[in-house]
C-alpha cells in the first residue's frame, strides 16, 4: 500500500515535470518562431547577427537545463529574443535613415542646381541691363561731345580763315585809331551837330586809347566840360557808341557797348546822375559814311551824345 | 514479490533522475566570474542604458534592471552569492533591452523626422522657394 502511494506520488511529480516541460517546449517554439521570423527579415544584409545567434543559444538552452532552471531560461531566451527584435528594427531603421540622408541630399543638390541655374538667369538679366546702360551712356556722351566735336568742327581752315580775317580787320581798325590819334586836332574831339532842332555831340573815336575803351585824358576834359552843360537841366541824356562795319557784328556791338559805358561813368563822375544817362553800344549800324575808305570807317566810328 | 519489484523500480527511477540532474548541472556549469565582476557588469550595463534615455525611452525595462541590480545588491550583502549573480545576470539583460529599445526609438524618432523634413524641402522646391534656411 505505501509502496503504491510512493508511485502515485512519483508519477504525479513527473506529470508535474511533463505540463512544465510542455509549457516550456510551447515557449520555445513560439521563440524560436518569432527568431525565424527576424531571420526572414534580416535575410538581405543579415543584420543584428549576433544578438540573433544569442537569442538561438538560449532557445536552445532552455531544453538542456535543469527544470527548476526552466523558467530563468526561458525569461533570459525571452529577453535575448526581445533585444535581438529592437537591434534588427534599429539596424532596419539605420538603413533607412542613411537612405533618408541620401534623400535629403539630393533634393539639396536639386535645390542649389535650381538657385544656381537661377543665379545664372538673373546674372545675364543683369549682364544686359548693364549692356543697355553702357549703350544709353554712350549715347549720352556723344550727345554732350558733340557741340565740342562741332566746335572742333568750326576749327576748321574755313573758320580758321574767317578768325584771321577778324583779327586782321580788328587790326586795321587799331592801326587807323592809331594814325587818326596821332592826326586828331584838339578842337576835332568833340563836334557839335544840330539835326531837326535837337544838339548832338559827336565824340570822334580818337577820345579813347587805341583798340580799348578807355578814355583819353583830353577826352575825359572835354566831357567834363560837356557833363557841366548837361546838368543843367533834367532831359535825360542818351550816349550811343558806334563803329566801323569790320569784324564781326557781336563783337561790335560788345566792343561799342563798353565805350558808351566808359562815357556814361564819365559823365557820373561829372555829377549827373546815373538815372538820366542810357548808354547803349550800337555796332556797326547807322554808318555815316561809306565803310570801304578809310576816312569813312573813321567817321563812323564815334559816340553819339544827345538829350531828348 | 511485487513489493520488491516495486523497490527496484522507485530505485531505477531515483537513480536515473539523479544522473540526469548530474548531467545537466554539468552543461549548466557557469562561467568562472565573481560576483562582484558581474555586479559591475550590470552597473555598467545600466550606466550604457541611462546613456541613451533608456530611463524615459525604455521605462518598464530600465526599471526592472534596476530593481534586479538593486535585489543583486541586496543578495550581495546577504552574502547569498549564488542569488546575487542570478540578479545581476538578469539586470544586464534588462540594462540591454533598455538600451536597444531606447534607441530603437531614438531611431524612429529621427527617421520619422527626417522623413518630415524631407517632405517639407520637397513641398519648398515644388513652390520655388529657396532651401538654405531649412
Amino acid at each position: 500500500m505505501r509502496c503504491f502511494l510512493v508511485l502515485l506520488c512519483l508519477v504525479f511529480f513527473a506529470g508535474m515535470i511533463k505540463a512544465a516541460d510542455s509549457t516550456a517546449m510551447e515557449t520555445v517554439s513560439q521563440l524560436t518562431l518569432t527568431l525565424d521570423a527576424l531571420d526572414r527579415e534580416s535575410l538581405p544584409s543579415n543584420v543584428a547577427a549576433l544578438e540573433r545567434m544569442q537569442a538561438r543559444q538560449a532557445i536552445e538552452r532552455i531544453s538542456s537545463v535543469r527544470s527548476r532552471d526552466i523558467p530563468d531560461a526561458i525569461d533570459e531566451a525571452t529577453l535575448l529574443t526581445q533585444i535581438a527584435d529592437f537591434a534588427v528594427k534599429s539596424e532596419q531603421l539605420q538603413t533607412q535613415l542613411v537612405q533618408l540622408d541620401r534623400e535629403h541630399d539630393g533634393i539639396l543638390v536639386e535645390a542649389s542646381r535650381r538657385d544656381a541655374s537661377l543665379a545664372r538667369k538673373e546674372a545675364e538679366q543683369l549682364r544686359l541691363k548693364v549692356l543697355a546702360f553702357e549703350e544709353e551712356q554712350e549715347l549720352v556722351q556723344q550727345e554732350t561731345e558733340l557741340p565740342s566735336q562741332q566746335a572742333k568742327v568750326s576749327n576748321s581752315p574755313t573758320t580758321r580763315v574767317s578768325d584771321a580775317r577778324a583779327k586782321e580787320l580788328a587790326l586795321q581798325r587799331l592801326e587807323e585809331e592809331i594814325s587818326a590819334q596821332m592826326l586828331a586836332k584838339p578842337d576835332s574831339l568833340l563836334k557839335t551837330k544840330t539835326v531837326a532842332g535837337l544838339t548832338r555831340y559827336i565824340l570822334s573815336a580818337t577820345a579813347f586809347e587805341p583798340g580799348t575803351s578807355t578814355l583819353t585824358a583830353s577826352a575825359k576834359t572835354a566831357l567834363m566840360q560837356l557833363a557841366k552843360k548837361l546838368k543843367t537841366n533834367d532831359k535825360p541824356i542818351q550816349i550811343e557808341a558806334y563803329t566801323d562795319a569790320a569784324g564781326s557784328e557781336p563783337e561790335n556791338v560788345i566792343f561799342t557797348q563798353k565805350r558808351a559805358d566808359a562815357v556814361a561813368a564819365q559823365f557820373k563822375s561829372g555829377g549827373i546822375s546815373s538815372k538820366k544817362i542810357n548808354a547803349k553800344g550800337m555796332g556797326s549800324s547807322k554808318s555815316i559814311a561809306n565803310n570801304q575808305s578809310k576816312t569813312g570807317r573813321a567817321l563812323n566810328r564815334r559816340i553819339e551824345i544827345f538829350q531828348k | 514479490m511485487n513489493l520488491r519489484l516495486y523497490q527496484h523500480l522507485l530505485f531505477l527511477l531515483l537513480s536515473f533522475a539523479l544522473i540526469q540532474n548530474i548531467n545537466t548541472v554539468a552543461a549548466q556549469t557557469p562561467e568562472p566570474q565573481t560576483v562582484d565582476h558581474v555586479l559591475l557588469k550590470a552597473q555598467k550595463a545600466l550606466q550604457t542604458a541611462a546613456s541613451v534615455q533608456a530611463p524615459t525611452l525604455a521605462s518598464e525595462a530600465y526599471l526592472k534592471a534596476q530593481d534586479s541590480y538593486q535585489q543583486a545588491l541586496a543578495f550581495q550583502t546577504k552574502r547569498k552569492a549564488k542569488d546575487s549573480a542570478r540578479s545581476a545576470a538578469i539586470a544586464i539583460r534588462y540594462a540591454e533591452l533598455a538600451t536597444r529599445q531606447a534607441e530603437y526609438i531614438q531611431l524612429k524618432n529621427a527617421v520619422e523626422a527626417k522623413v518630415s523634413s524631407n517632405a517639407e524641402l520637397r513641398r519648398t522646391l515644388l513652390l520655388g522657394q529657396s532651401v538654405e534656411a531649412q
